[in-house]
């Protein structure tokens, strides 16, 4: 068990000075009454100090420990302690990250056993630390207490939020290759139904159509669209620079919340996702798909911390032997402040990659903080990133300007064909 | 003369006395050593007398009415202790003169004497009792006045006044002149306490709280809101960039272009001059609004 440490109040140091100076002055004044009193006050002090209650365990538990972005969490604590004097203050700590939602995570409660709720929310993603709960053991009269750490951290996941847009393919490009799903119109083993012909000794019995071999008497199996498989490779852009605008929204996390949208809506068509991450260092994720790969992708996504100033270029250079010959690529980064993008692009169209840049304008998310005042420096920084996204367009990339104003589902309608 | 708070100095130099500073301190005591009897033998008086912690006086004229034993010393800084006993100074033994009459030449001014006392309290209704300070105060104004006259005592200055309310008046007495060791503890205690307790007051427990910090915010591009002229370069970049994506030149092609036809491209006298000097007729934000107006004509 943790050590206890222990205080006392201003409370306390009042019944003392209170006791003390009515000694004192029963001393000079010869008065029986005064010490009477001093007397008493001591007494108080001493009965109280001697009545604390016992050790409390204490008991958090979360509901869930794994969550999505402005989703809640509901945590229950459990207090036992020996004794029927006293009180017992619990305070369980939660990282700066998260917002109480209903109830609080400081509690007074009587000796005993004791339960004590209260809902947290989650408005950013990250593992976030909550635990241990300081638990403080008062005397009835509240003057001095002893304090003590309870239980271990617990880190509570919170997976970027993920909106489902309207499913299709991701277009990349006006002409030009179409990632994700592709239906070809030929008969294989997708979902999608195609037709009817008749049986053969070597169709499988599942595939039978019962409706029309009751309807024609003669077996007939189902005939399924075949489907192409494409990888999809994000580059995320979380540097530093990304961090403008407020914690919960801001060039990387909108980056972030799109591409888990994006990641998911791939995988659950069978296509296979990769990302690269580049800001304080350049991670590469191969491609992956099947079970498990969008809780993978979602967590790496959640691991994310703005910092460093990697550039796109020194990421593409370094991620270029992991690309598929033609996957296509999506380039979800501000662009601000980083002079490689366009040789970046250049070199990606130029080795066939139908290339997507969504690019959250940061300038706009720090003019947001002027309360949307155009300063003079706004006019500048704005028309740069307007040649910038023209110029990408002009290379063959398919550029997305992403406004604060719009959400992710925009984004998501955008960037799907 | 009778002055404790030293305001009879001016009066004294005159005629030639001056008080040393500390207290004087003799063999010969009553109760404790701030009552020191003095033995006086003079024309006019004959026995002891006593004072309540006496200073001492120097004199140039005159002579010495009550004078110290040989053992005598004056407590010059003032920690009780006979602790400098070097010759010349003040602490090392030898006779003290507590009263004196002054003979002093005052031919200027009129004439006459006056005797000085280091100790006011000597008379005192309390003390007049005490030895011989009565036959001494009695024989003394006879001496002084042989055919008698007009006596005047002046007891009206005081200094520092004392406190009007009689709560002030009380705290006052207690904290600065009472000379009860025991009344100086209780008030130091009591201050003690007052002080502990205000210290705390400053330094308060405080209930632990949720901080969160979702509120933060951040800037990188506009965190220099204003236009600098250092900006100018990329003022330029911005404007020659647009003029050559609006028209489609690669950068090789634009770089190839002469400074007539890049008027031409512009096709505005006032960017065309910015283009090629920075100068611009206008704030930068005049010439960032123009460069976002600008379409290829």
């Amino acid at each position: 068990m943790a050590e206890e440490v222990r205080n006392y109040t201003l409370r306390a140091m009042a019944y003392a000075a209170s006791s003390l100076t009515l000694l004192v002055l029963s001393l000079v004044l010869s008065s029986e009454l005064l010490l009477v009193g001093s007397l008493v006050i001591g007494a108080i002090m001493l009965l109280s100090l001697t009545t604390l209650p016992g050790r409390p365990r204490v008991t958090a538990e979360m509901d869930r420990t794994q969550v999505f972005e402005e989703e809640t969490v509901r945590v229950d604590m459990v207090i036992d302690s020996r004794g029927s004097w006293g009180n017992i203050e619990v305070f369980h700590r939660l990282s700066p990250n998260l917002e109480l939602d209903k109830g609080s995570n400081l509690a007074l409660l009587p000796p005993g056993r004791s339960r004590h709720s209260f809902v947290v929310k989650a408005p950013l993603r990250g593992y976030h630390p909550t635990g241990p709960t300081l638990v403080r053991r008062w005397d009835p009269l509240w003057l001095w207490y002893r304090e003590s750490a309870s239980g271990e951290p617990q880190n509570l996941t919170v997976f970027p939020a993920m909106h489902q847009g309207r499913q299709g393919t991701v277009k990349v490009s006006q002409n030009l290759h179409r990632p994700g799903e592709m239906k070809v119109k030929r008969i294989g083993s997708g979902k999608e139904f195609h037709s009817i012909r008749g049986y053969t000794t070597t169709d499988p019995f599942n595939t039978i159509n019962w409706k029309a071999f009751a309807r024609t008497g003669k077996l007939q199996v189902n005939q399924y669209e075949t489907e192409t498989v494409t990888d999809v490779m994000f580059f995320i852009d979380a540097r530093l620079v990304g961090r403008v605008g407020l914690m919960t929204d801001n060039p990387v996390e909108r980056s972030i919340r799109l591409c888990a949208s994006l990641s998911s809506a791939l995988l659950n068509m069978s296509n296979r996702v990769g990302l690269v991450v580049y800001g304080r260092s350049v991670n590469v994720t191969k491609p992956k798909g099947g079970p498990g790969a969008l809780q993978s992708i979602l967590h790496i996504l959640t691991d994310i911390t703005p910092s460093g100033q990697d550039t796109l270029g020194s990421s593409v250079t370094y991620a270029l032997s992991y690309l598929s010959p033609n996957c296509p690529i999506l380039i979800l980064s501000s662009l601000a402040e980083d002079p490689t993008v366009k040789e970046a692009v250049r070199q990606l169209v130029g080795r066939g990659h139908p290339t997507l840049v969504v690019s959250p304008s940061g300038v706009d998310f720090e003019r947001m903080l002027y309360s949307d005042v155009t300063v003079p420096k706004y006019l500048l920084k704005k028309l740069s990133r307007e040649n910038l996204l023209m110029e990408l367009g002009s290379m063959g990339a398919r550029v997305v300007d992403w406004h604060p104003g719009k959400d992710v589902q925009w984004a998501l309608l955008e960037v799907w064909e | 003369m009778a002055d404790d708070e030293g305001m009879t100095s001016g009066v004294a130099e005159d005629h030639g006395v001056s008080y040393a500073k500390g207290q004087l301190y003799d063999q010969d005591f009553v109760g404790d050593v701030n009552h020191l009897k003095f033995d006086v033998s003079t024309s006019f008086f004959d026995g002891f007398v006593l004072m309540n912690r006496p200073a001492s006086l120097f004199f140039t004229s005159g002579v010495a009415l009550i004078a110290s034993s040989s053992s005598a010393w004056v407590d010059q800084n003032g920690n009780g202790l006979n602790d400098n006993l070097s010759s010349g100074s003040p602490e090392a033994q030898g006779v003290r003169y507590v009263c004196v009459l002054t003979d002093p030449d005052l031919s200027q001014t009129g004439g006459g004497g006056a005797v000085f006392l280091s100790d006011p309290s000597m008379f005192m209704n309390g003390m007049l009792g005490s030895e011989g300070n009565g036959q001494f105060a009695k024989a003394l104004i006879e001496f002084l006045l042989p055919d008698g006259g007009m006596i005047v005592i002046d007891d009206s200055v005081h200094d520092p006044p004392l406190p009007s309310s009689p709560l002030r008046k009380a705290a006052y007495g207690v904290a600065m002149f009472t000379t009860d060791i025991n009344m100086k503890i209780v008030v130091g205690t009591l201050v003690t306490v007052a002080l502990l307790s205000i210290a705390y007051l400053y330094n308060p427990l405080e209930r632990p709280e949720h901080v969160c910090l979702l509120d933060r915010s951040g800037v990188a591009e506009l965190a220099e809101p204003e236009l600098a002229p250092e900006d100018s370069n990329e003022a330029r970049k911005v404007l020659l960039d647009r003029v050559r994506l609006l028209h489609g030149l690669s950068v090789e092609a634009f770089s190839r272009a002469s400074w007539e036809e890049l008027d031409g491209l512009i096709g505005d006298k006032e960017l065309s001059a910015f283009a090629r000097s920075g100068r611009y007729d206008g704030t930068m934000e005049d010439i960032m609004e123009e460069v976002g107006r600008w379409q290829r004509k």
